[in-house]
């Protein structure tokens, strides 16, 4: 062989090897839990664990308020081999969608969704939350409920195989009657469109660290904190609506490197905001176990305690603080997620005037001008006398957002993910929020969420808010000259 | 018969590309399709030309090759006849490929004309939205229905991603921006592909003869998230397109109190709820 043929041998085998696929993805625990120390730290990783699973197992907790795609039948004939059943007694007694999002047409691609076959069929009991483990699937499991997984169904035939943990099928304790369920495929669905679409910027744990992240100036959101700031939801709710991230995803944030994926079908962008949702959700729990346990046990509490006591003192004290304490605060941040994400998407918490745009006309614009460069709402103070974006506060020291009277260490207005936000050049005519009348009133109304752009909407009228609206969209189109 | 595995061997590729271009269509390695526009006709009608110049060229230099190799392996005893240096020769084969390569030049000239140059666009193109690239996406700009558009935005115009919606049956043209890089504007089925050239605004026309939908995809690699800008061109009816227009100024002046009317192709205000 000459050196030409080794070449193109050598060419070949690399190209045929290709990429190192075999790191499976997996969730990283955010920097405060690993500032935690090492007892601690294991304990929120396998509650994390517990309640959400890993991306490639993912775990139903029933009490979260997501989605996650359910389906139910009962139990037909079982067999013919082991491991498969048949659902319902008759061709339309199959499986049938129980939840918004599943849909008959999802149910070939059930593969790997959890199977849950209550033998107890009447006076179903609500599990405990907090108890919740894996095998804790469907909002109403009874505990005798059998957990598997699916292998396959064939909506044509109805026959249902199912394998247990290890991949193997599994041995069925079940007899013809009883209810079956299958949880959790839109949740998949949602995560393996997420990891082709989404995560190479927004990374797998929804920490806006993906690969691609390092080329952007703006930095992609970081669900963890439940905080997306183009919303439609009053400034009292934390939370974004399922509307605001399905348009977002839908329509992409112009002038960002978010793009949009107009294309993807409703269904598939329907499924990747609820797994967003459920990520937001993780890494909420995880700050709020942080925040309940780096108090006391951060790696720096922890040493200055050293001075007092001993390792297994301290050891001994967190095992007993975990013991009496976690199941209840665990149980109360759930509530708490589901409250605030139920919150976002009540008709009531979205942000609608009662009054209708005011017509464009010159005096409107001239109003909202004035409020604009007033002290009223003080909106030139960041965004410039002319619009640009370029007020004084953008060079001043100011107050961190959400704190208040804790100033930043240096000049510049700072976003909660620690970034220095520019206000909006709005010459530009670029709104990433949308271009709408709505839109921009409600970013005036309940302000730009985890920035330093205010509710204005209890200092301003309605008819402030859309003279000010008028104005804004007007900027693009006058020279300051025009104004006056 | 070992003495043929030589002309054999060179044999055998001629002939694999010439099954594999004959069975191409039928196995569907060809076009995307048949050309859906006019001028996609033309393009390929010139395609086709070139094709049947190649192939003819290509086939009549194998089936030499392979007769003086077929013949060479027996005739062990004639000496070889070498045509180095022959100055026939040398006018002859520089002579003959200028002149197909002028005849091509000249004969494509019009279609090239029509397409790129803005005086030879054919009669009645209408500008109807300004398309700019940018990573990684297509966001497009419409006038408001029953308005001409500008080079410059204006407080009426529309405004829409990834979707560009046209009137079938007549051209029309679009201006070619980027935001960023070099993109390219790419709708294979109508066979148009234009480069997005940073700091100029390129006119681009065609035309749709069936109303349907067609990929559109940047055909220039801009950056990672290149396979990321599919659109779609949308040809509808006249009315259709004016509809259109019609439920996207609706959508983008919705003041939250006159609601829209529902309309698919649109994102609804509460798309969730609504496209169940």
């Amino acid at each position: 062989m000459n050196r030409s043929t080794c070449l193109i041998l050598l060419g070949a085998a690399l190209s045929l090897s290709g990429c190192d696929s075999s790191r499976a993805p997996s969730f990283q625990l955010s920097e405060q839990s690993q500032e935690l120390s090492g007892f601690a730290q294991e304990k929120v990783q396998g509650e994390l664990e517990a309640g959400f699973g890993t991306p490639s197992e993912l775990v139903v907790w029933p009490q979260l308020e997501v989605d996650f795609g359910q389906y139910t039948g009962t139990v037909g004939k079982i067999g013919p081999r082991p491991g498969t059943l048949k659902v319902g007694a008759s061709d339309s007694d199959g499986l049938s969608p129980a939840s918004t999002l599943a849909s008959i047409s999802r149910l070939g691609e059930l593969r790997g969704a959890a199977i849950v076959v209550s033998t107890a069929q009447p006076g179903v009991t609500p599990l405990e939350s907090g108890e919740s483990t894996a095998s804790d699937v469907g909002p109403d499991a009874t505990e005798k409920a059998d957990v598997y997984r699916v292998a396959s169904y064939d909506v044509e035939s109805r026959l249902l195989s199912v394998v247990n943990a290890a991949g193997t099928p599994a041995q069925l304790s079940m007899a013809e009657g009883d209810t079956v369920k299958i949880v959790g495929g839109v949740l998949q669905d949602g995560r393996n469109l997420y990891l082709r679409h989404c995560m190479h910027c927004h990374g797998v744990s929804g920490d806006g660290e993906g690969p691609t992240a390092q080329y952007f100036r703006v930095r992609p959101r970081d669900y963890r904190q439940g905080v997306i700031k183009f919303t439609s939801t009053k400034a009292t709710v934390p939370r974004p609506s399922r509307d605001d991230l399905f348009r977002i995803v839908k329509l992409g944030v112009p002038g960002t490197y978010m793009p949009s994926f107009m294309l993807l079908p409703d269904d598939e962008v329907k499924a990747i905001v609820e797994y967003v949702r459920w990520l937001a959700m993780r890494g909420e729990m995880e700050r709020k176990l942080n925040a309940w346990l780096s108090l006391d046990y951060s790696q720096a509490a922890v040493q200055d305690t050293l001075e007092n006591s001993s390792v297994a003192e301290i050891r001994a004290g967190f095992d007993e603080v975990w013991a009496d304490e976690s199941s209840g605060n665990i149980e109360r941040y759930g509530e708490e997620l589901q409250m605030d994400w139920q919150e976002a998407d009540k008709p009531e918490s979205v942000v609608n005037p009662i009054l209708p745009r005011t017509p464009v006309s010159s005096e409107s614009i001239k109003r909202g001008r004035d409020i604009f460069v007033g002290t009223k709402a003080k909106c030139a103070s960041c965004h410039g006398e002319t619009g640009r974006g370029n007020g004084p506060s953008t060079e001043g020291i100011n107050d961190l957002p959400g704190q208040p009277g804790v100033k930043a260490d240096k000049a510049g207005l700072f976003d909660i993910w620690g970034n220095i936000v520019k206000p909006r050049d709005l010459t530009t005519g670029v709104f990433r929020g949308g271009r709408r009348p709505i839109d921009i009133y409600r970013r005036v109304h309940s302000g730009i969420k985890g920035t330093p752009m205010q509710a204005f909407g209890t200092t301003l009228n309605e008819e402030e808010i859309w003279d000010v609206v008028n104005y804004v969209l007007s900027v693009p189109f006058n020279d300051s000259s025009n104004v006056h | 018969m070992v003495n043929k595995f030589w002309p054999l061997f060179f044999m055998f590729w001629p002939i694999l590309a010439i099954v594999s271009f004959v069975i191409a269509p039928s196995m569907d390695w060809w076009f995307p399709g048949p050309a859906m526009s006019k001028f996609g006709e033309q393009i390929d009608n010139l395609f086709y030309l070139i094709l049947v110049i190649v192939a003819v060229t290509f086939v009549g230099t194998h089936v030499a090759l392979g007769y003086v190799l077929w013949r060479g392996v027996d005739n062990r005893d004639t000496k070889a006849w070498f045509s180095h240096g022959s100055h026939n020769l040398e006018v002859l084969w520089s002579i003959a490929p200028a002149g197909i390569l002028m005849f091509i030049s000249l004969y494509q000239l019009d279609v090239w004309m029509q397409f790129r140059v803005k005086s030879h666009f054919p009669e009645g193109t209408t500008p109807i939205a300004e398309v700019t690239a940018r990573q990684f996406e297509w966001r497009i700009r419409y006038a408001a229905p029953g308005k001409k558009l500008m080079t410059t935005p204006q407080p009426d115009d529309l405004y829409t991603v990834n979707d560009l919606h046209v009137p079938f049956g007549r051209p029309v043209s679009i201006r070619l921006r980027t935001m960023d890089v070099q993109h390219s504007f790419f709708v294979p089925e109508l066979r148009v592909k234009q480069d997005a050239v940073p700091g100029t605004v390129i006119p681009v026309w065609f035309d749709t003869m069936r109303p349907g939908e067609y990929d559109l995809t940047c055909a220039e690699l801009c950056g990672w998230g290149h396979y990321k800008m599919r659109g779609r061109v949308v040809a509808e009816k006249e009315s259709g397109f004016q509809q259109y227009l019609l439920t996207l100024q609706a959508e983008q002046n919705f003041d939250g109190v006159t609601r829209p009317e529902h309309s698919g192709a649109q994102i609804a205000e509460y798309g969730i709820e609504d496209s169940q």
